[in-house]
């Protein structure tokens, strides 16, 4: 049985049809990438798992459980755990405020000191930086923050919107092997949205394609990345 | 041999000079002061205005006999108009050096010893034993007793013991009791405080400041106390406005209506056809209606949907999505047993002070017991206010910013207007005159003023505490994380509908208790003028100058917004402009206000301070 499932999903934005009709799902452990041009609704259909646009039809169930009619702050209770797009961090907390932030559901408080270390041992940048505000840091070290409070929230699924935009290919590259120490060695499961198709195919097991508000490929990961149609359209052609 | 005895000579030399450099750079460190100076800057930049305030008060004579009050409202735009005083200062140099001023100096320079002493401590957290630490707290804590005990034994005619009338007893058995409690609570609360340095340092410099507000004003007159209660109320004001626009970042423009329902509810609740001292008689009618359905009833409610929350704690999945609105604030509390707890002793609290009185009645001896309105009223004001606030934040949950801005302007209006046109149940324009203060009969006027300035003082602490407490809790954390960012803060699991009633609900109680204080404090009565959208802008402008989110700043604020006017009286027509200047150039040298909270890095310096004491 599936981790987490979306059946016939759809969302509006007013009038906006933005999702008409998304199915798709992610087993317990795997990474899976939504790919897709620029406003074909990859960031609405997390959203709309999250319970920020809630779904007009269709259902969104997790494990066991219909998540669909659920309120955000209940899903993320529930382990779902979103690090939205463009770095959007409390710039007027610090640091560690921040990534307390992402503990907010939790109460066990040795966990939640526990992670704390955890997150700073994989972003050493940020415990430097710990009392400063959020803010203030470089793009890079927003998003290394962003990711670290998402972790912070002890994901059962973690939804993570275009975590390498705007990084320096340096930073791409460890960022992505962040997601796969945290699939690899802390088995959490990722739906990951990429720009960056190339190499979020290399880091996922199976992946989709996006357009218009449309699913219109479901493959597994290698054969997504060798297709030329897909070459062309989404990995530069090349 | 001796070129081999030379060296050896010079190397001892070399440890020894390295180990008298390794003592002494170890002293300078001891001695490093840049955050406690900055800190102590901090400090000295809020006490001063509050010191400078006082001296000037302590020197102002006033001639006028009488309670201003009386006359106030009968002119418009009462609350910062006072009678114009100023053809009858005195104000000669000899009268700013005299036994109230040297009082004050010495009071100043207490503080000023006592931040000395706090920096000492907690430069050197890790080195000095925990009792040294505690037993400082509480040489403060005696040296505090020791002038509240001393001001209560002195005569009635100085003014000194304040025969607030709570439970119908005498002045002084009540002031022995409220000493004991006093003296209790901070016991605690000194145990409590020294677990974060922090908190050390906070209630340290509580404690001193409420020793100077101890020592004060033991020679003011009417004027003075008249206005050091009105900035005392304005500084409740501006806490809980503090909380709305400073905490969760609401721009709430009607703030006004919440401080009128407060006073008001005063009015209301007060016996009818009293005189213009408390005949101490019952609550009225309508007041017992009020009490039960807005203090009782939700309380009730509320402990029983926090009962349902706590025995079905665990996996809250299986749950389907509460459906009242109480079952769904409990789980913000689910952390919180310090407001729980709060919150479950007031309730107790009154249920005691109702089951004695009914022992009593039943044993016949009342005449002793009487139970003023005063308390009721106190809590069904907080109720009053904290639950027009949750009527309010209902319809405006999804407007942000300068819609939200335009609709609790709109409340603010309704509210302010009802005041003036329900002549039959507010008075109309003509107010609600001839209100009861809370202190026994026959006492004198002054006295009486005096008083109600110290119940303002213990209210102030209280809700200064309630604040502080707020901030650091979770619930603070999820309010400044909203007005921070409100998509991210909803993705991170905070419920926006429950803190944006929340913060509502709670900043609209604190003002609710100052509007009812303010009420207590004016036997004249109170009028529609004083509530008007005027008083809403500067509780703003007192949060914004202040520095927004800042206890101390809301402090200096309220003085500078409130107090100042007054001190300006002497530059007579100009001083409006004046004011306004200050204002504009306070603003310019000092953007993020007076007293903005602390900059990160002295966080960072309290923080790691903490780290050390919890491995010591
Ligand atoms: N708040 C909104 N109001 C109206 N329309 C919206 C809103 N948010 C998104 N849309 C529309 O919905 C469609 C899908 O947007 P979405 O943000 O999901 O795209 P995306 O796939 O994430 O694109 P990108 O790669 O550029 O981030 C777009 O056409 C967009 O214009
Ligand atoms: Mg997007």
């Amino acid at each position: 049985m599936s981790l987490l499932e979306l059946r016939n999903v759809h969302t509006f934005y007013g009038k906006i049809h933005a999702l008409k009709g998304i199915s798709l799902r992610v087993e317990e452990g795997e990474v899976v990438t939504l790919i897709g041009s620029n406003g074909a609704g990859k960031s609405t259909t997390l959203k709309t798992i999250s319970g920020i646009t809630p779904a007009a039809e269709g259902n969104i169930i997790l494990g066991k459980q219909e998540i669909t009619q659920l309120k955000p702050d209940q899903i993320v209770g529930l382990g779902v755990i979103q690090s939205p797009e463009g770095r959007r961090i409390f710039g007027r907390l610090t640091v560690r405020e921040n990534l307390e932030m992402g503990a907010f559901t939790r109460d066990d408080k040795a966990g939640i000191a526990q992670d704390l270390e955890y997150v700073f041992g994989l972003f050493p940048r940020l415990k430097e930086r710990e009392n400063q505000h959020g803010g203030t840091l470089s793009g890079g070290e927003q998003q290394m923050l962003a990711m670290g409070r998402a972790l912070m929230a002890k994901p059962r699924i973690l939804l993570l919107d275009e975590p390498s935009m705007g990084l320096a290919p340096l930073l791409v590259k460890s960022i992505f092997e962040i997601i796969k120490y945290l699939n690899e060695e802390r088995h959490t499961t990722i739906l990951l949205v990429e720009q960056n198709a190339n190499v979020a195919l290399q880091v996922a097991q199976r992946g989709y394609v996006l357009q218009s508000g449309h699913i219109i490929i479901a493959d597994d990961a290698e054969v997504l990345a060798a297709d030329p149609s897909i070459r062309e359209a989404y990995l530069g052609g090349h | 041999m001796l070129t081999l005895g030379g060296a050896a000579q010079k190397a001892a030399e070399r440890a020894d000079f390295a180990r008298w450099r390794q003592t002494s750079a170890n002293l300078l460190k001891q001695l490093k002061l840049d955050y406690p100076l900055a800190e102590l800057r901090h400090w000295t930049v809020l006490l001063l205005p509050l010191f400078l305030f006082l001296l000037f008060w302590s020197s102002v004579s006033q001639p006028v006999s009488g309670g201003i009050f009386d006359t106030l409202g009968t002119e418009s735009g009462a609350e910062l108009h006072l009678v114009d005083l100023n053809s009858t200062f005195n104000l000669t140099s000899s009268s700013l050096v005299n036994a109230r001023s040297l009082q004050l100096i010495l009071a100043f320079s207490m503080v000023i010893a006592g931040i000395f002493a706090v920096q000492g401590t907690r430069q050197n957290f890790s080195r000095y034993p925990y009792v040294l630490r505690v037993g400082l707290i509480y040489l403060f804590i005696l040296i505090w007793l020791g002038v509240a005990a001393w001001r209560v034994t002195l005569s009635d005619e100085q003014f000194i013991a304040p025969s607030i009338d709570f439970l119908g007893w005498e002045s002084q058995e009540w002031s022995i009791v409220a000493l004991i409690c006093i003296a209790l609570g901070m016991f605690f609360y000194g145990l409590l405080s020294n677990r974060n340095p922090r908190n050390f340092e906070f209630s340290l410099v509580l404690i001193m400041v409420s020793g100077l507000v101890m020592l004060a004003p033991l020679n003011m007159d009417q004027y003075q106390t008249n206005v050091s209660t009105l900035v005392a109320v304005w500084i409740m004001f501006g806490l809980g406005m503090n909380i709305v626009v400073g905490y969760a970042g609401l721009l709430d423009l009607g703030y006004v209506a919440f401080l009128a329902i407060g006073a008001y509810t005063y009015a209301f609740l007060s016996p009818i056809n009293t005189q213009a001292k408390l005949n101490r008689t019952e609550l009225n009618d309508l007041g017992w209606a009020i009490y039960i359905g807005l203090v009782v009833v939700p309380l009730v409610v509320f402990g029983a949907s926090l009962a349902w929350h706590r025995l079905g704690r665990g996996n809250t999945s299986n749950r389907p999505a509460a459906t009242s609105a109480l079952k769904r604030l409990a789980p913000l509390w689910k952390n919180q047993p310090p407001l729980l707890v709060t919150l479950a002793l007031i309730g107790v609290a009154v249920g005691a002070t109702f089951l004695v009185r009914a022992v009593l009645e039943a044993s016949g001896q009342l005449e002793v017991w009487q139970f003023s309105p005063f308390l009721v009223s106190l809590f069904v004001a907080m109720f009053a206010a904290a639950f027009a606030g949750f009527v309010l934040g209902v319809p405006v949950l999804r407007l942000r910013g300068d819609y939200l801005a335009i609709v609790t302007l709109g409340f603010g209006e309704i509210i302010s207007l009802s005041l003036r046109n329900l002549s039959n149940i507010t008075g109309g324009p003509s107010g609600a005159v001839r209100l009861p203060q809370p202190v026994a009969d026959d006492t004198p006027a002054l006295t009486a003023s005096l008083a109600v300035l110290y119940l303002n003082v213990v209210f102030i602490l209280l809700i200064i505490l309630l604040a502080n407490r707020l901030r650091n809790s979770r619930i603070g954390l999820a309010w400044l994380a909203m007005r921070s960012d409100e998509d991210i803060a909803q993705s991170m699991g905070i419920n926006l509908v429950n803190a944006k009633l929340l913060a509502f609900s709670i900043g609209a109680g604190f003002a609710g208790v100052a509007g009812m204080l303010l009420a207590a404090n004016q036997p004249g009565g109170i009028f529609p003028e004083s509530f008007t959208l005027q008083q809403s802008i500067n509780v703003l402008a007192l949060v914004i100058i202040g520095g927004m989110g800042s206890i101390p700043g809301v402090i200096i604020g309220a003085i500078v917004l409130v107090g100042l006017p007054e001190i300006l009286r002497p530059v007579q027509e100009y001083r409006i402009m004046a004011f306004g200047l200050l204002l504009v150039v306070t603003m310019v040298v000092r953007p993020s206000g007076l007293l903005p909270t602390p900059p990160p890095a002295l966080e960072a310096e309290a923080q790691n301070l903490y780290q050390s004491r919890r491995e010591e």
